[in-house]
């Protein structure tokens, strides 16, 4: 009696069992897991608080009008340097490239998604993966080779511009849109295609009407990414675009972006100096705009459909 | 069997004509819209419908049942081509529809879903307002703004839903019940004004309220519209149709008045069948 008593109070199978091996991998596991977590949460906010902080002091120790800063043009390295150019050639490229990238790239992934769905899974996709892949240093290498030439004697101008910057960049994000878009497409249910085949529609009524309504937040999402890499992209852009210090007039100027201005002056300044802090307010510039985007993808992506 | 068959080919030669309604003198004994002649279906090197012979009758609800994978719905898609987004799917047969075969590829699939209207299993609304989902088809057609709102009165009603979402029409169809939404679909197919309407398994994923209702709407219906319907519920064909065909692994077991079939079954499957003996 008192030992099935005791065997049941301590000793039983289905209690909770202290200091068992298992025990201690589940301890093991837990505290890996949870370490890998508060690392990349611990990175991230070191960078956002490294950068605030540098960035920060251009305005706080050396006096520079956040105002002036933002909306003049006149770079000189000084505390009356503006980087408005750079922000608007930051700006330009992006938008462009995602002009460019967004009617291609949508295009294409509903060609391998709805249209030719063999092939396309064959061969196009594929050959996404491999421009994922290719780094952007490469990408700027053909875009001085072949695209600047080009535009030079083609169009006029040094070839060095806006325009090359656009095609480049725009070709660079065009898989990133491609993949993510054909994968929203995908994700649409064969029902409502169904449906709207069933109802006497044609392929091409119900991609326009059914098909790409359905899949417009993803879609948005795609091309928000996209513009993110575009806005951040600094080697390739810096390769084909001219960084003349100054805003552009037309498309086929030269220009200037916020990762190039960055990666050409960072050499050339001492560390503490105003032009080395002005290149952090840069850096932090950029910081802030990938958390918008990131802000505006989870906006997008968040919103249902009616 | 032997009687649909030979059925089949006394109407072959009267089904050619271009009138809708088939000679009536002749006496035939189905009034037949559609007829299916020896239709076989593949996917692949499967075939999943063998040699199949019948009827759809003119405003009559024809239920097609069996169990699971005998080809019943396979059947239904392919009298208005649905089966043509499946790559590997073909066909062998005829199905006679106003004079045509509807399998020939110089079929317009597009023109002919619009006369062949079709639901499906699941509720499957466009992720729009109540009112664009049925206005979305009537678009592709060409059709006036002006008229729209008329038709969209029309089929809601005819579906037996107006009176429930009168007052939203700019809501979301996904904000709609299961029923609802499966009733909205048939609105939607309604509005084409199609001269058949396929319902694929319509109550399969609804409540038995939800399903009564469509049931009744089905019954409604027939008056003005010829009815394919598939159904894996034995008690919903025999409440709702006039004709039955019992299909199993492809092959078409047996075909008749629904009544009799239920009552009097020819063939020991259809009999072992019905009576819940397999499923």
């Amino acid at each position: 009696m008192e030992n099935a008593q005791k065997s049941e109070t301590n000793n039983h199978r289905l209690l909770k069992k202290n200091g068992s091996s298992s025990k201690k991998n589940e301890k093991r596991g837990k505290a890996l897991v949870y370490s890998s977590a508060a690392i990349v949460i611990i990175a991230t906010l070191a960078i956002t608080l490294f950068l605030g902080y540098k960035g920060i002091r251009t305005f706080f120790v050396f006096d520079v009008s956040v105002w002036n800063f933002l909306t003049t043009t006149d770079w000189d390295g000084t505390e009356n340097s503006g980087a408005f150019s750079f922000i608007f050639g930051s700006f330009a490229v992006t938008f462009l490239a995602a002009l460019v990238a967004a009617p291609l790239g949508i295009g294409s992934a509903i060609f391998m998604t709805e249209i030719a769905k063999k092939w396309g899974q064959k061969v196009l996709q594929p050959v996404i993966e491999i421009l994922v892949g290719i780094p952007s240093v490469v990408y700027g290498l053909i875009g001085v080779t072949v695209i600047v030439p080009l535009l030079r004697d083609n169009v006029g101008g040094l070839g060095f511009s806006l325009l090359a910057g656009m095609i480049v960049v725009g070709v660079m994000i065009l898989p990133t849109i491609t993949s993510i878009s054909a994968d929203a497409i995908k994700a649409i249910p064969q029902d409502i295609k169904d449906a709207s085949y069933g109802l006497g529609a044609t392929r091409w009524q119900t991609i326009y009407k059914v098909i790409i309504p359905a899949a417009l937040p993803s879609l948005m999402t795609a091309i928000v990414l996209g513009m993110a890499r575009a806005f951040g992209e600094a080697l390739a852009v810096q390769m084909v675009i001219g960084n003349v210090k100054g805003l552009p007039e037309s498309i086929t100027d030269q220009a200037a972006t916020l990762t190039s201005i960055i990666t050409l002056d960072m050499p050339h300044t001492t560390y503490g100096s105003v032009h080395n802090s002005l290149l952090w307010s840069l850096g932090l510039f950029l910081l802030i705009m990938s958390y918008v985007f990131i802000i505006i993808i989870r906006f997008v992506s968040s919103r249902r459909k009616v | 069997m032997l009687k649909v068959k030979k059925h089949a080919e006394n109407n072959y030669g009267e089904s050619q004509t271009k009138e809708r309604t088939l000679d009536k003198t002749n006496e035939p004994e189905f009034n037949s819209l559609l007829d299916l002649r020896n239709l076989s279906v593949y996917y692949g090197d499967h075939q999943a419908v063998k040699n199949v012979s019948m009827p759809i009758e003119k405003n009559k609800v024809t239920a097609f049942i069996g169990p699971s994978g005998c080809g019943k719905s396979t059947l239904l898609r392919t009298i208005n081509r649905m089966n043509d987004q499946i790559p590997i799917a073909h066909y062998d047969g005829e199905i006679n529809y106003d004079g045509v075969n509807i399998l020939n590829k110089d079929i317009d699939v597009v023109a002919l879903r619009k006369e062949i209207g079709m639901v499906f299993q699941e509720p499957n609304p466009f992720p729009k307002p109540i009112r664009k989902n049925i206005t979305h088809a009537l678009k592709f057609m060409g059709m006036a703004k002006s008229n729209m709102n008329e038709i969209v009165e029309n089929s809601l009603k005819q579906a037996a839903l107006w009176d429930e979402i009168k007052d939203r029409l700019g809501d979301s169809a996904l904000s709609l019940s299961g029923g609802q939404q499966q009733r909205l679909c048939i609105a939607r197919a309604l509005a084409l004004q199609p001269n058949v309407l396929l319902l694929d398994e319509p109550t399969s994923a609804l409540d038995p309220i939800s399903s009564a209702k469509v049931e009744d709407l089905v019954m409604e219906l027939k008056q003005h519209y010829t009815i394919a319907i598939v159904t894996h519920n034995m008690e919903q064909a025999a409440r709702i149709s006039d004709n039955t065909a019992f299909l199993y692994n492809g092959d078409l077991i047996e075909f008749g008045n629904t009544s009799d079939l239920f009552t009097n079954p020819k063939e020991q499957r259809t009999e072992d069948y019905i009576s819940g003996k397999f499923s």
